[in-house]
């Protein structure tokens, strides 16, 4: 594994980590979540 | 328009639409197809073109699909005929859109073939192995894997009940009783549901196997190159040459456009079933996000590496010009065989993360023709689900039937499950960004947006992605048409095979027709000539 290896490896996997720890961080702390159909309250 | 059963179907969650439309991007090849294509295109070099394409080519097509799908169904309609319809302005978008239905619905039939084999080998890891012996020679290894696999899926000669596959056929019996179950309890209970555990389920199992294979250090200290580091270079090592070559961009676009399932149906399905209000971007960058997880983050650390430790620079030539199935169910059981007694342990989490990474996108193949059948006929979801299993279980029939050398499902691969969804996503995004146009489709997936599409990507919606798609489809049609025409012109199979596909076209068509004259009479705005009644 040469030193251009692993720059590739670690920013490829930050960015695919980042991105998705970042997009359900901002999905589970927005306000607003879809209100649940009546079929799932009704059981 | 929809049955009004149907019209009371919604997602439950936000979670739960994003993990089921990941679960429908995730599949085989984020774990067999990538780290091969990586690999062979330059290592860690290909992730330039490849990002470039998720950021230019996936993820702006897969907004536009969110948005037409949320869109027309604030009209009323769930089918990607009916939605093109309104986006294209148009009968010529509608009966275009017939390839919405027909690519999830003719996929299924070898989908969930494919699909049985994985279960097949985590039930034989199970209880014991597939008969692959570590003591011999490399090539007898290879060998027993090979005779197990063409045993189990049929290889050897046509005929369900001859060649070994009855045991094959019972999978598939379970595979597809599974999978019509699911999506006969509807999108909430059946496929969100599913997915809201089996997505976490097929992480946890990515994870174990990584972690053994990252642990695995040089099991034979006499071949000492030959280790896990050395593995992770193989995969990941640059060759910049190769970015001067137009055939590494086009794999790399191929490969995102395969692996975010955009151009399949499916999103644009899903997401009629969202509301006015509804978040579409963030959704559909957090699902294409996940994917790159399950693909980047597992695919490309999990397979190539541990093939390697085992077998070595020479053998892995071999393994990866095997492509996806010859390195998933010919190298890596051979792999498993190596790992002495906790081989079959990880040999059978391996096949049952791909058999979750499968149904996940096998239950979202369904839905798309389920929601037409209802739309088109006026039918029960019971009624559409009867027409749906007797077309899937023909299909499916005829795949498992003529199965000597895979040529019968390979050729609905090639003209469906790779030719038409070019067509299909360069129809979407035409009909996005030029017909309805892209500032307008824009404040529509605005709409209820909790993370706004940043504004230049009006101007790469609009020019690049279709230049783009257009250069990407021209260079693949120059590449395979030629060969695939001639392979079709000489093999009554393949001949057989496309004569499926257009008779599944015809019936597409004619419910199109009958499914305009529905929707017309109902006062429905199938030419999208007004804005939603919400």
């Amino acid at each position: 594994m040469t030193p251009l290896g692993w720059v590739f490896l670690v920013c490829s996997l930050g960015f695919v980590w980042g991105l998705m720890i970042w997009s359900f961080h901002r999905v589970l702390t927005a306000p607003g979540e879809i209100e649940k159909p009546p079929d799932m309250l009704g059981g | 328009m929809s049955s009004s059963s149907d019209h009371q179907q919604q997602w439950g969650t936000r979670v739960g639409v994003i993990l089921a439309v990941a679960g429908s991007a995730v599949g085989l090849g984020n774990f067999l197809r990538f780290p091969g294509q990586a690999a062979a295109n330059g290592g860690g070099a290909f992730m330039i073109p490849y990002f470039c394409a998720l950021l230019f080519l996936g993820i702006p097509i897969g907004w536009a699909e969110w948005t037409m799908g949320k869109y027309g169904g604030r009209k009323g309609f769930r089918s990607a005929p009916a939605i093109l319809g309104v986006f294209g302005k148009g009968a010529v978008a509608r009966y275009l859109g017939v390839l919405g239905v027909l690519v999830p619905l003719a996929v299924s039939f070898y989908y969930t073939y494919i699909e049985a084999w994985c279960l097949g080998y985590f039930w034989h890891y199970l209880t014991g192995g597939i008969g692959v012996d570590a003591a011999a020679p490399i090539a007898e290894q290879t060998t027993s894997a090979a005779q197990f696999y063409s045993e189990l899926t049929g290889r050897a000669e046509n005929g369900i009940m001859t060649g070994g596959t009855f045991e094959t056929f019972i999978f598939w019996v379970i595979t597809f009783g599974v999978n019509i179950w699911l999506v006969f309890r509807g999108i909430s209970k059946g496929i969100e549901k599913f997915c809201s555990w089996a997505m976490p389920a097929m992480a946890v199992c990515a994870l174990i196997v990584l972690g053994r294979v990252l642990t695995l250090g040089t099991p034979d200290p006499a071949f000492p190159e030959q280790n896990v580091i050395n593995g992770l270079g193989y995969m990941w090592n640059p060759n910049f040459e190769a970015l001067a070559n137009p055939q590494t961009w086009l794999a790399a676009a191929g490969q995102i456009f395969f692996t975010l399932s955009v151009g399949f149906g499916v999103i644009i399905n899903y997401a009629a079933y969202l509301r006015k209000n509804d978040d579409v971007v963030l959704s559909g960058l957090t699902a294409s996000a996940t994917n790159e997880v399950f693909e980047v983050g597992f695919g490309g650390l999990i397979t190539l590496t541990a093939a390697f430790v085992f077998l070595g620079t020479t053998n892995m030539i071999v393994a990866v010009q095997g492509g996806t199935f010859g390195l998933g169910f010919n190298t890596l059981p051979v792999v498993f065989a190596h790992m002495g007694v906790f081989g079959n342990f990880i040999g059978a989490v391996w096949f049952f993360m791909l058999f979750l990474a499968a149904i996940t996108s096998s239950i979202s193949m369904y839905q798309p023709s389920l929601a037409f059948f209802q739309e088109a006929l006026g039918w029960s979801r019971k009624h559409a689900t009867t027409l749906m299993v007797a077309i899937c279980v023909g299909g499916s029939f005829l795949v498992m039937y003529y199965s000597k050398g895979g040529i019968f499902w390979s050729t609905i691969d090639d003209w469906v499950g790779t030719f038409l969804i070019f067509v299909l996503a360069m129809v979407q995004i035409i009909c996005f960004s030029w017909v309805f146009g892209v500032k307008r489709g824009i404040e529509e997936a605005h709409l209820g947006a909790q993370l706004h599409i940043p504004h230049f990507y009006r101007f790469i919606m609009k020019y690049v992605t279709p230049t783009y798609l257009l250069v990407v489809f021209v260079a693949f049609c120059w590449q395979n048409l030629p060969s695939w025409l001639k392979s079709v012109a000489d093999e009554p199979l393949r001949q057989g095979a496309v004569g499926l596909i257009l008779a599944v076209i015809v019936m597409l068509v004619v419910m199109v027709r009958v499914g305009e004259r529905r929707w017309r009479a109902a006062g429905l705005d199938l030419d999208g000539t007004r804005p939603p009644d919400d």
